[in-house]
């Protein structure tokens, strides 16, 4: 007998081993990976980002003004600048000898912004796609002008010519970053969105699982039927998750919120019905007795003997899966369902960490506040 | 090497004061029986002679030892010298009794080693020989919770049993129990004194087993000790000093 | 009732501060919540309604004090109505509700439920025999049918035809019950189904051998080799006549569905046991009962709480992007996301388990001398170690259903696939996919229900 056991107790436990290592070989677990520099960069680029989402974000403003400049002249000296540009003018040479230092002057700038001058060349024959060349660096001064030396290169002459770019470029005051915006809009879609999914599955719900509460339903053959098959769909569509669905719904009803709600509808009107079913199957049999014995009928039963039993733990469960509801919907956007999971991944997709940073924390703050919420509020209605 | 216990006061955060300057001395081989209503606080004085519990002020002196001042290293070499048993037995009730026999020597084992839950042979044998003692050898392989109450003490005197002790705290040893099976519980401990010469200290509720095991008696009210001297001498004056004007004098 | 004061009638016109004045707390601090919420939404959407709902909330709730002062009962249900109205037709808005939508493109849904009662489980092996049929694209001549003989006779009501034009085909001397497909294949070596209403034409030889069928001529003249115009090309239209030979065998489907959900439940077993290992020492840091007295202990308790209920509140397939991106695609990705989140959620539950044991035996083995660890060897580990794995077991439940999903986001298992199927419109594979996966889950859920009953 004992010898039986410490045999199974090796088959067991090599089974187990066979288990883990096919395991191991199928899900190809490799922590180099995770060390290799090119993954810990990425990681590390990530995860600093994360850190610092995109809150605040300097207001930046650029003027720019650019007038042609043919290189050579044909005089073959270069004449007086011209001014171009309403607002702020740029004064330059109509054209330039190559080599020539040439005086670049501005006017009607913002003062104090950083001023670049860059030469644009059109697409050509040797420059297929156009191209930029930097021709300097200044500041303007405190009336919003510039002055500066500018030597004609050799490349201006070889095609003809270019347009000369004056831009000047500043930050201004913090103001809150357009991704924020987005993410507290989309954050407060996602909740919307469960919260939307969790009413309508309550509606659909509440009824749907008195047919599923032994009690109730499975009297006589029919009765027995229909508490069967309301139970079994419950579990098999329990057993699929919301994205699976929200997915194929996405292509029913179109992308955006509504495909989630109505993913998001089902798979709490499953979960509910069958917490609910169960709440039903529980009730104090007394007062049902009573009531009947009062001679009151079956609705009345269920108005005066039920409803007063299952109302709190009905609404402790709604509220338990709005937040459920929230969670999910946070990702639900990944296939099409909307909410703020869709930004999320595009932003990540794009590599803009920073804003991907952002609605992580939000998701992380409304998921955390809800789940507080929602613990806070099932315990004052126990 | 009396235990000396000079000016104890324990003052519990929320303002309670559960001892007020107890003092006393116990000599080697006493059964001090402590006695007093609940709250009384026979449970902090027991707890702060091995510092279960921290006193507020007062010194406490074993062996010439400084327990209240004792390093926590030493204190943990004093406190694997007093043994302790429980109103609830503090069982771990989902390991094996012979776990929880083993447990009360891990005071003298080598920490690392006691970690991966290795036990040398001299150990289990030692275990073995106090559930021996305690009439409890063939449940060994049990877990502590199919036991009943008083074969669960016994578990928790052979626990105490494996730290030859030269001290035994026992708070409302048989407060969970059935008058019979205190008996035979305060029995196992009365051995203990006797034979192996292991000073008792014992909270009870009970005046009658008192008289019947304790060969000296302290009493508290409300943290204060209000009496001190041998059971016979707890008369009825004595007795409503101590268990307040109210109460009747069952049995003993 | 008669407890409340009765503040001065000047209060009914903030009605929050008159239920504060009342001594109505929780109602003062819920109308401020609904009052500011309204505000939010109006100012959000700018909706004038909503502005107006603001309105009748204040309205609303200053009536209900109203009749509180006067002593009657208190009537909060139209400001309630009021809000609600308010917050539903917000949301509405927001999640872009189209009642109607489902009904006008349900033919959208229609394959899918169709495929759920023939799901791609099965295949026949086939021989095929194949007669081509020579058709000239477009006409240049007044078209004639065409016969083709061989052990079958075989008509087409035209030589030569353009896409749409009908055509019948018939044929005799065929084996009996053959089930036949029809196949248009152009000058470029493409080929298709010739369909009949959007589904493919499938027939059979009828007992004597014959069979009918009229269809139209597909569109199959291919981009960039367009005949000059006034001449033609020849596109042939093929019959296959299919013999099926021997049993059934699983479709490829099927196999793969069989493969993917073993990759799943693994990716689900090893985020599982890992999480597991990892979470159970941390959670003992994170539990108050023993992270008590010392300051630094303290620090440590609320730092891991912290990080398990951050975690905690970022679904496994957030991290699965992230994942993705640092260890690149595939199932290694999926299993470190599960395991991020299971650490932080078995975490916070086996802290929750340490903090509530039974203090006794922590106490008695203090008492003995034994030091903090050994204490926490024998007193605590023993007493937590069987909920700890019910907790596992359950998390592994859990992590099998969302490692179905995790592939959405590139990390391995089914979902990558069935996230392929239902972009590429393939509804028997997805019905194969999801009847899989739900037999899977609900397998699992069984025997995950039945050993934690064993256990605890």
């Amino acid at each position: 007998m004992h010898r039986h056991r410490r045999w199974l107790q090796i088959i067991g436990a090599l089974l187990a081993l066979g288990i883990y290592a096919g395991s191991w070989h199928v899900v190809g677990i490799d922590l180099r990976k995770l060390v290799e520099p090119q993954a810990a960069r990425r990681a590390q680029e990530i995860f600093t980002a994360f850190l610092t989402p995109e809150i605040l974000v300097p207001e930046r403003g650029a003027q720019r003004v650019e007038a042609p400049m043919r290189v050579p002249c044909e005089s073959g000296n270069t004449p007086e600048a011209v001014g171009v540009g309403e607002g702020p003018r740029l004064f330059l040479p109509p054209c330039a000898s190559p080599g020539a230092r040439i005086r670049i002057r501005g006017e009607g700038f913002r003062p104090g912004s950083e001023l670049v001058l860059r030469w644009v060349f059109a697409p050509s024959p040797q420059l297929p796609l156009g191209g930029e060349l930097l021709a300097g660096r200044t500041r303007t001064d405190a009336a919003g002008r510039f002055e500066l030396d500018v030597e004609v290169r050799p490349l201006l002459a070889q095609e003809g010519g270019a347009r000369l770019q004056a831009e000047a470029r500043w930050e201004g005051r913090w103001q809150v970053s357009p991704a924020l915006t987005r993410t507290m809009e989309l954050t407060l879609q996602t909740i919307f969105l469960a919260l939307m999914a969790t009413t309508l599955a309550t509606v659909v719900a509440a009824p749907l699982s008195f047919l599923a509460a032994r009690n109730i339903t499975a009297r006589g053959p029919a009765g027995t039927a229909v508490y069967y098959i309301t139970r079994t769909t419950f579990n098999v569509v329990r057993s699929i998750e919301p994205l699976v669905v929200a997915a194929i719904f996405a292509t029913w009803v179109g992308f955006g919120p509504f495909a989630g709600v109505l993913a998001l509808t089902v798979a709490t009107v499953v979960n509910l019905g069958k917490l609910f079913s169960e709440v039903i199957e529980t009730i104090d049999p007394g007062p049902v007795e009573a009531i009947t014995a009062t001679g009151a009928n079956s609705l009345q039963v269920i108005r005066y003997a039920v409803i007063p039993q299952i109302t709190l733990p009905f609404l402790a469960f709604i509220i338990y899966h709005w937040d459920i509801n929230i969670r999910i919907s946070t990702v639900v956007g990944f296939v099409g369902g909307g909410g703020i999971g869709y930004q999320l991944k595009l932003w990540i997709d794009q590599t803009d960490y920073h804003k991907a940073g952002t609605a992580v924390w939000a998701i992380i703050a409304v998921v955390s506040a809800m789940d507080y919420a929602s613990a806070r509020l099932r315990e004052a209605i126990r | 090497m009396p235990l000396i216990v000079d000016r104890l006061t324990k003052i519990y955060p929320d303002g309670t004061r559960a001892l007020h300057e107890v003092s006393f001395t116990v000599d080697d081989g006493e059964f001090v029986a402590i006695i007093g209503l609940s709250g009384a606080g026979k449970s902090t004085l027991l707890r702060c002679i091995n510092r279960l519990i921290e006193p507020t002020s007062g010194r406490v002196i074993w062996n010439g030892i400084d327990i209240t001042a004792a390093s926590p290293r030493e204190l943990r070499r004093i406190r694997r010298q007093i043994g302790m048993i429980f109103q609830q037995f503090n069982l771990v009730k989902r390991a094996t009794v012979l776990t929880n026999v083993l447990t009360g020597r891990l005071g003298y084992m080598n920490p690392w080693l006691s970690l991966l839950g290795y036990f040398p042979p001299s150990e289990v044998q030692r275990a073995m020989q106090a559930l021996e003692r305690v009439g409890l050898a063939d449940l060994a392989d049990k877990r502590a919770d199919e036991l009943s109450g008083g074969q669960q003490q016994r578990v928790g005197i052979a626990r105490a049993l494996m730290q030859e002790p030269r001290l035994l705290l026992a708070d409302e040893p048989v407060a969970s129990l059935d008058p019979v099976l205190a008996h035979s519980i305060l029995r196992y401990i009365e051995e203990l004194n006797r034979k192996d010469g292991v000073t008792v200290l014992c909270s009870l509720h009970f005046l009658d087993l008192v008289h019947r095991y304790a060969t000296r008696v302290i009493g508290l009210k409300d943290g204060i000790k209000v009496f001190d001297g041998r059971p016979d001498e707890i008369d009825d004056r004595r007795f409503k000093e101590i268990y307040g004007q109210e109460a009747e004098r069952i049995g003993g | 009732m008669a407890a409340e004061r009765r503040p001065p009638q000047g209060f009914a016109i903030i009605p929050g501060l008159a239920y504060y004045a009342m001594g109505l707390r929780t109602l003062a601090g819920i109308w401020l919540g609904v009052s500011l919420t309204l505000i939010g939404l109006a100012l959000w959407r700018g909706h004038l309604w909503l502005w107006i709902s603001v309105g009748l909330w204040w309205i609303g709730t200053g009536y209900d004090v109203r009749r509180r002062f006067k002593g009657r009962r208190p009537r909060l249900w139209p400001a309630a109505l009021v809000a609600l109205i308010a917050v539903y037709g917000v949301g509405w808005e927001v999640t872009e509700i189209q009642p109607l939508a489902p009904f006008e493109r349900f033919d959208k849904m229609r394959p899918y439920l169709i495929a759920l009662t023939q799901p791609d489980l099965l295949t026949y092996p086939t021989e095929r025999q194949i007669y081509r049929i020579p058709v000239e694209v477009p006409c240049t001549h007044p078209p004639a049918p065409r016969e083709t003989r061989g052990e079958a006779r075989i008509w087409l009501s035209a030589d030569c035809a353009q896409a749409g034009d009908p055509l019948t085909l018939q044929g005799e001397g065929l084996p009996a019950g053959l089930s036949l497909e029809l196949w248009w294949v152009n000058p470029i070596g493409e080929r298709q189904r010739i369909l009949q209403e959007g589904r493919p034409l499938s027939l059979q030889a009828d007992a004597s051998g014959r069979f009918r069928t009229a269809f139209l001529a597909p569109r199959a003249v291919p981009l960039g080799f367009e005949p000059p115009p006034g001449q033609s090309q020849t596109h042939f239209l093929e019959l296959h006549a299919v013999r099926v030979i021997g049993g059934p065998r699983p479709s490829e489907a099927l196999l793969e569905v069989a493969e993917k959900m073993g990759e799943t439940v693994a990716i689900a077993l090893l985020a599982t046991t890992f999480a597991v290992w990892i979470a159970a020492p941390l959670s003992f840091l994170a539990a108050r009962n023993l992270m008590g007295g010392s300051l630094p202990a303290r620090a440590i308790y609320y730092a891991m709480r912290g990080f398990f209920n951050i975690v905690r509140s970022v679904e496994p397939l957030i991290f699965g992007i992230v994942f993705v991106v640092w260890v690149g695609l595939g199932s290694f990705a999926g299993m470190l996301a599960l395991m991020v989140h299971s650490i932080a959620a078995l975490g916070k539950l086996f802290s929750e388990v340490i903090e509530h044991i039974d203090p006794g035996p922590v106490e008695a083995l203090t008492a003995t001398g034994a030091n903090r660890l050994q204490v926490v060897r024998y007193a605590v580990v023993p007493q937590v170690v069987p909920e700890f794995v019910s907790f596992a077991v359950y998390r592994w439940d859990i992590n099998v259903r969302m490692s179905t999903i995790i592939g959405f986001v590139g990390g391995g298992g089914i979902g990558f696939r069935l996230s392929e199927w239902i972009r590429l419109s393939a509804y028997r594979q997805v019905a194969t996919a999801v009847i899989g996966i739900a037999l899977v889950v609900m397998a699992l859920d069984y025997v995950s229900a039945q050993v934690r009953r064993r256990i605890v």
